[in-house]
């Protein structure tokens, strides 16, 4: 910006003295093959040792682990690593061992590790009696949200799924509290870790999460009040409505759900969001014509013509 | 006759499900050989148009003069093309709220600029069709030849460049460019950077019900404050990094043969 009306001399200035950099080789991003459970404990991880300030020649001597082994850790590639290695991690960079191991444990199992395998890779470590439990305003957070968190994972998912999903979301924000905390709105930062953890656990078809299984579970749908006849009509409709939804823009999709599937006012659709309630009036009315322009109702009958 | 409201009225899903979906456990405790069943998961989100819009949003902000950003038609209310600066300075910032509203109070009283942040802004979110009509606005807001020539001297030699001169064409070569060019931020807009997002999210607290950000009666006061203790100080770089770019270009301070170019380009040029 220009405060005086003469071109902009900043640029032909020398630029500011480059901050120090940590020596040796920078880390490489996570590989490509990383899947959701696996990011979901290596991402604070990783993000917890750039901000440390640490070497990986300095980490990888409190770990007892080859340079070459944590930067293989450190970006998802090679074996998966057992618990012992982990926890001698977390102990390095003050991560909260309780919510890494559960993150830690499902993404083992997610890629088909045993229940043996995890249990002799924890053989060994403290775990119960490092577990601290969570920041008060994690739990003041946690006592806020988890019940109308569940509410939009139910959207999406079957039961035990959905709360895996929300306790996982709650693991991660633990494990990642401190930047949860410097974001500019906790609240948008924690429901980007709940979305981004049921978006990883539901089905997609092309691209889009599937959302049709929700036509059968309306209230609508399994009350004894409505008749069989009334059921079956408006279940295709119903069905055509909740497609149509699930191929909304993200924002217009989660407003959508919150709005229509979990009967959140706008004003809680906002605090879930973490978004003020303009954008969430506006993006209300983007969905309606987005779902309007779907055609997903039949075309009206004209009258006689007289 | 059905109506969307009708439909979206009986679509309240159930709190908790009488029979659950699936009654197969969620983890399968079969041996480590048999991997679970795949699910496919979300696509990664394309951050192209972000990137552009964020660099065509340091360009717009770098290259206003401050007595643009300080005109206001109330003590809440920026004129329209403060109002787009605003937006941008906003955009830069890690929250975009009311961003999207004051520029399309900009648009709306004829800011082009505005309409292409638009685009950007609604691409960026995936919302295609809202983006597409925004594009198509971009033109529309202020009509311009669809072409025109640029003259550039070089030791004093003349070279005349015929090209597209549509708006659209122009924000996406200056979005291009921006993509290449790496300059300090200036110790004022950072000041900006700092104040806006907790000036307008008071203003959202305040009128909730409002799409336009109405911080509050001092927001037109302080906004000239902090563009006049800039002027009144000699125009710094910030102490922030440049922003990254994978192939950064800085002009020389010696350049022999800088290009002048004699037409000015819409907004974003106009000193």
């Amino acid at each position: 910006m220009n405060t005086s009306d003469t071109p902009d001399t900043s640029a032909s200035r020398p630029a500011p003295e480059a901050a120090p950099v940590r020596p040796g080789r920078k880390l490489g991003p996570i590989a490509d093959t990383v899947g959701s459970p696996h990011r979901a404990w290596l991402e604070p991880t990783r993000s917890s040792y750039l901000t440390s300030g640490r070497t990986l020649s300095d980490l990888s001597a409190h770990v007892h682990l080859a340079k070459s082994k944590l930067s293989e850790l450190l970006r998802g590639v090679g074996h998966y690593p057992r618990w012992e290695v982990i926890h001698r991690l977390s102990t390095e960079l003050h991560l909260p061992t309780w919510p890494l191991y559960r993150l830690w444990k499902g993404a083992a199992l997610d890629i088909g590790k045993s229940r043996d395998w995890v249990q002799s890779s924890t053989d060994g470590t403290t775990l119960a009696t490092t577990h601290s439990g969570p920041p008060m305003e994690h739990g003041a957070l946690r006592t806020l949200l988890c019940k109308d968190y569940r509410r939009y994972a139910l959207a999406f998912l079957p039961d035990d799924a959905c709360e895996a999903a929300v306790e996982d979301a709650f693991a991660i924000l633990w494990l990642s509290f401190t930047e949860a905390l410097t974001s500019p709105d906790i609240r948008r930062y924690a429901w980007g870790v709940l979305r981004a953890t049921v978006m990883a656990k539901t089905p997609h078809r092309d691209g889009r999460p599937e959302l049709e299984a929700a036509a059968f579970d309306t209230v609508f749908a399994v009350s004894p009040r409505t008749s069989e006849d009334e059921r079956l009509a408006r279940l295709p409709l119903h069905t055509e409505l909740f497609i149509a939804i699930s191929k909304l823009p993200d924002a217009q999709l989660d407003i959508t759900v919150l709005r229509h599937l979990c009967g959140f006012t706008p004003e809680r659709a906002s605090d879930l969001l973490g978004v003020p309630l303009a954008t969430v009036l506006s993006g209300e009315r983007h969905a309606k014509r987005a779902l309007e322009d779907a055609a997903i109702l039949p075309p009206a009958t004209g009258g006689p013509v007289l | 006759m059905t109506t969307l409201e009708d439909l979206l009225a009986t679509a309240l899903l159930a709190p908790s499900r009488p029979v659950p979906r699936d009654i197969v456990p969620l983890r399968d405790p079969a041996p480590a050989h048999q991997p679970a069943p795949p699910v496919t998961t979300p696509p990664a989100p394309d951050t192209s148009a972000a990137d552009d819009l964020r660099a065509l949003c340091e360009t717009l902000v770098t290259h206003t003069p401050a007595t643009a950003v300080s005109a206001f038609v109330t003590d809440q209310v920026p004129e329209p093309r403060s109002a787009l600066i605003l937006a941008c300075v906003l955009q830069l910032t890690d929250t975009d709220d009311g961003a999207r509203f004051w520029w399309q109070y900009a648009a709306g009283a004829g800011q082009p600029a505005a309409a292409y942040c638009l685009y950007l802004h609604h691409l960026s979110l995936g919302e295609h069709e809202t983006a597409r009509w925004w594009h198509r606005q971009t033109n529309n807001v202020q009509p311009t030849p669809t072409t025109s020539h640029t003259t550039l001297r070089c030791n004093n030699q003349p070279t005349v460049l015929h090209h597209d001169a549509s708006l659209t064409a122009i924000l996406r070569i200056l979005r291009g460019l921006a993509r290449h060019v790496t300059r300090p931020r200036s110790a004022v807009v950072t000041e900006l950077m700092d104040y806006m997002p907790t000036a307008v999210a008071i203003g959202y607290l305040r009128e909730p019900d409002m799409e336009l950000p109405l911080p509050g009666p001092g927001f037109a006061r302080r906004i000239r404050t902090l563009l006049d203790a800039a002027a009144s100080r000699p125009d710094s770089p910030s102490d922030l990094p440049a922003r990254p770019h994978p192939q950064p270009k800085t002009r020389p301070d010696n350049t022999s043969c800088p290009p002048r170019t004699r037409r000015q380009v819409g907004e974003t040029a106009t000193r």
